[in-house]
């Protein structure tokens, strides 16, 4: 019934646009206008793209940044806006079911070890869409599969790597990926239609319809439908330490027997069903005035690895979601207004459904004088997360039991100064950020340097730091874990408590960069960074107390989010290469890291906590230890190798390669066994072939052969297998 | 799971059905644009010998290259001199090129070589936009550096085809041997 829904919802929307062409005028863009009356010169000064988009990032670019385009997406094949993520240095990115994926810049995952999956999935990278924020507060990161757009919507996709806050807002603690959307570039329709068809059931279909009235206005309408089966049928159990096909029941983590099965994943197969529809309305009304409006809903239901279910890594996550954005640009005064909102079950279980409202405002001035670049600027969010319809407030059996809300208000001012002759670049961003949750101000800066030695060789050196905010969990979140009589009118209850209070998790950066066009068609980008990150929070064990309720006794046994003494230190360096040679272009890109946990103990309990042995074996008994963070690879990176054959075909080879890596569980503590909730993933190489065809215009047929080699083993922590896949489809473009 | 998603088949194809006969244009790369332009100025930077001279000035385009629809776009409505200009397209493997410029699309630069071999000794500009061609032949060629357009020109390549070529536009560009 969902696939008539969407169907329903978009027609209406899409064929008027096909239709209302005609009726508009017949004026040219201004680009077109402006191209015919420059002199020869002028059109030799034009800033233009360049066949491989790698290079629209400017050589002198303060920070770390990579740049993939949709053509780059196109020709590798990539089946998702995720899995496009494998394109870009610097970026780890494990598939966990078909289509789902575990994404992280740089690393510092699974942070801290032995964590629930919700603290250590990636709460410290800010995703946008046109510079809107789709980050979740309810305990931090990115629900990818929430994400309304699709491959068809994306014009290209930005990551900066390392801290940014002071220049992108909170929570752009590892960097910040940025996905803009296409806009109708052509006066007249616009038309995009993609099918994609793989094994395990994979369906990957999408279509964007538009018109370009004039040079002022425009508007898309796009829809997109993925469907995708696992890879396996079976779930892995923590208890047994071994998956299970067609469990009749699961033991938990505290050896209680689970036997709702089917309805915390009723559609055991299942890895990825999800839709969703957006407008995206452009006025361009002069070279001073700009306005853009967005809006979309989105319907996902996926089984993967994101919430803790204390039974297996899998859950059944769903999501019902609407946006709408609107952004203004006049004479240097930028504003941007934007709401995101819905129901969300981060499990099938009962009592893990929420509503949440986020609302966000920015206003910024860019003010510019000669050499000098001055942009102040403001921005507000308040993100509210309510789960009190869903849940029993007496027993405390929902996701929080609470309403909360995050607030964040930020004033920030980055400037830009150019000196000796332009050779010298100079980038500050400073901002000032106060949340509600803990009540306090914090401060982030971002300063970085570019000096270009000639127009070949760019040395720069930044240095950055960034929180990331408070979340609803932390902050809200109250649950009885257990609770069990011990005699007449006496209780044990564990209980997760709030705390709205516990620091903010922040990092420092320090780095190196040089970028240099060896030849003209030979470019190198090396990145040498140091990172800090400290102030990590984790829910621990506290002392006890009793409390009366009536005639009972509850011996309470507190677990609260706490901030770990644990601090790590990552060390690492990323190279990339480009190069080409006329239909050839080769881009291998590697990075090297590693981090080391200081201060870390693998228990989560105080000292004064009841737990055995608390005041011997608490979150402080590592002081002044070192470990290595095993569960970031040391080693993560790829190539793609593209030939263009001749007009009509293309042929694509990439690569995605990690190497080993340790995953540690919070099962690993609880049964302590050494066996249990570790999981060594072995180092794994895919690589991927896509052949494309244009039989005629507008037309391409292609086929995807993904990890050829057939390394089957799963990518995170007993997760699902990902072995070969075959897909074949066809892309319809105006 | 059934997949089960013919509603989106039925509606994919009822718009494919409509895009065949909507007059419509290729979403091209926005440098096209640009080039298309430049070719213009080269109309006016080069001479052709006396017997090329009259009649319609012919813009060729080999394959399929998006530079057809910007320049038929750009300049299609455009005079050479008081003669009309026509832009045409050829097969990359054809053995005639009746044109005063030739561009060579990046997707046929595989066919320099031919092209060459079938255009030697005679009037007509080759404009290509892939690394390196203007060693293999091309008399101009339209690359990217430092995010602009760079003209490599090749001057023994252009005097070989009887060709004239005026210092303004040398002045603009890089000249190689």
């Amino acid at each position: 019934m969902y696939k008539m829904y969407t169907i329903k919802k978009l027609l209406p929307v899409m064929l008027p646009l096909l239709f209302a062409g005609e009726a508009f005028g017949q004026k040219d863009t201004a680009e077109y206008h402006s191209y015919k009356r420059m002199s020869l010169k002028e059109l030799l000064n034009v800033k233009i793209e360049s066949a491989s988009k790698q290079d629209e990032l400017l050589l002198d670019a303060p920070l770390s940044a990579s740049v993939v385009n949709r053509v780059d997406i196109e020709r590798a094949g990539c089946t998702s806006l995720m899995e496009a993520l494998r394109l870009v240095p610097g970026m780890i990115v494990r598939e966990e079911t078909n289509g789902n994926y575990d994404i992280h810049l740089r690393g510092m995952d699974n942070v801290p070890p032995n964590a629930p999956f919700d603290i250590a999935s990636n709460t410290t990278t800010l995703v946008m869409i046109d510079n809107r924020p789709v980050y979740s507060y309810l305990r931090g990161g990115t629900f990818w599969e929430t994400l309304p757009v699709a491959l068809n919507d994306v014009e290209k996709i930005e990551v900066v790597r390392g801290p940014s806050a002071a220049l992108y807002g909170p929570n752009a603690v590892n960097g910040v990926i940025n996905i803009i959307t296409r806009r109708a570039e052509h006066k007249g329709p616009y038309l995009e239609a993609n099918m994609l068809h793989g094994s395990s059931l994979t369906y990957a279909d999408n279509i964007s319809a538009g018109y370009r009235f004039n040079d002022k206005w425009s508007v898309i309408a796009s829809g997109n439908y993925d469907s995708r089966d696992r890879t396996q049928l079976s779930y892995f159990e923590f208890n047994r330490n071994e998956y299970l096909t067609n469990p009749d029941y699961f033991l938990n983590i505290t050896n209680d027997t689970v036997r709702n099965v089917d309805q915390r994943y009723p559609d055991q197969p299942l890895a990825t069903k999800k839709y969703a529809g957006n407008i995206f309305l452009n006025a361009d009304l002069s070279g001073n005035t700009k306005f853009s409006f967005s809006a979309g809903a989105q319907h996902s239901e996926v089984q993967k690895v994101s919430s803790e279910n204390e039974v297996t890594p899998l859950s059944t996550a769903t999501s019902e979601s609407g946006y709408a954005a609107v952004r203004g640009y006049v004479h240097g005064l930028s504003t941007q207004f934007s709401y995101n909102g819905g129901t969300q079950s981060t499990d099938n279980d009962p009592g893990r459904k929420y509503d949440y409202h986020i609302a966000g405002a920015n206003l910024e001035y860019n003010y510019t004088r000669g050499a000098l670049s001055i942009k102040p600027g403001l921005s507000y969010t308040t993100a509210v997360y309510d789960d009190t319809r869903y849940s029993n407030l007496q027993t405390k059996s929902g996701l929080l039991n609470a309403r909360g809300e995050i607030d964040t208000r930020s004033a920030f001012l980055r400037g830009e100064y150019r000196l000796l002759a332009n050779k010298l670049r100079l980038v500050a961003g400073a901002a000032t950020t106060n949340f509600n949750h803990p009540n306090g101000t914090y401060l982030s800066y971002e300063f970085a340097g570019t000096y270009k030695l000639n127009q070949r060789h760019v040395f720069r050196v930044v240095f950055s730091q960034a929180p990331r905010s408070s979340n609803i969990f932390d902050a809200y979140a109250t649950k009885t874990i257990q609770n069990y009589p011990t005699a007449q009118h006496q209780y044990t209850r564990v209980q997760l408590e709030s705390n709205p209070d516990a620091k903010l998790m922040h990092a420092d950066m320090v780095e190196f960069g040089y970028r240099a066009q060896l030849a003209r068609n030979w470019n190198v980008d090396v990145e040498l960074f140091h990172m800090d990150g400290s102030d990590y929070n984790t829910p621990v064990y506290g002392r006890p107390y009793q409390q009366l309720e009536g005639a009972d006794t509850i011996n309470m046994i507190p677990v609260r989010s706490t901030t770990l003494p644990m601090r790590l230190h990552q060390y690492g360096a990323t190279i990339s290469l480009a190069w080409r040679y006329e239909r050839l272009e080769v881009r291998p890109f590697a990075t090297l890291q590693h981090t080391e946990a200081l201060h870390f103990a693998p228990y989560i309990n105080t000292p004064d906590a009841g737990t055995p042995n608390a005041a011997e074996n608490n979150i402080y008994s590592g002081m002044n230890n070192h470990s290595t963070l095993s569960s970031t690879p040391a080693f993560f990176g790829g190539a793609t190798v593209n030939y263009v054959v001749n007009d009509w075909m293309n042929v694509n080879i990439s690569s995605y390669s990690y190497s080993s890596q340790v995953y540690y569980h919070l099962s690993n503590i609880l049964f302590n066994d050494g066996i249990r909730g570790i999981d060594h993933i072995p180092a794994k190489l895919i690589i991927n072939a896509n052949v494309s065809f244009m039989p005629a215009k507008g037309l391409r047929l292609f086929c995807t052969g993904k990890n050829l080699l057939n390394e089957n083993y799963r990518e995170f922590f007993k997760a699902d297998a990902i072995p070969f896949m075959l897909a074949a489809g066809m892309k319809y473009d105006l | 799971m059934e997949p089960g998603n013919r509603p989106f088949f039925l509606l994919l194809a009822s718009i494919l059905s409509l895009g065949a006969w909507m007059p419509v244009r290729a979403q091209t790369n926005p440098n096209y644009p640009v080039k298309a332009n430049i070719v213009y100025y080269f109309t006016k930077y080069v001479n052709w010998p006396e017997d090329k001279a009259s009649g319609e000035f012919v813009i060729g385009v080999t394959g399929s290259s998006p530079m057809y629809d910007e320049l038929v776009r750009n300049i299609g409505e455009k005079t050479i001199a008081g003669r009309p200009l026509t832009i045409k397209k050829f097969p990359p493997n054809a053995t005639a090129f009746n044109c005063q410029i030739l561009f060579i699309g990046e997707g046929s630069s595989n066919k320099l070589r031919s092209i060459v071999a079938a255009t030697a000794g005679q009037p007509i500009l080759l404009v290509a936009e892939s690394e390196g061609l203007e060693r293999k032949g091309a008399c101009i060629n339209l690359v990217i550096v430092d995010e602009h357009l760079k003209m490599e020109i090749n001057k023994t390549n252009i005097n070989s085809r009887n060709l004239g070529i005026a210092p303004e536009l040398l002045e603009l560009g890089t000249v190689v041997k």
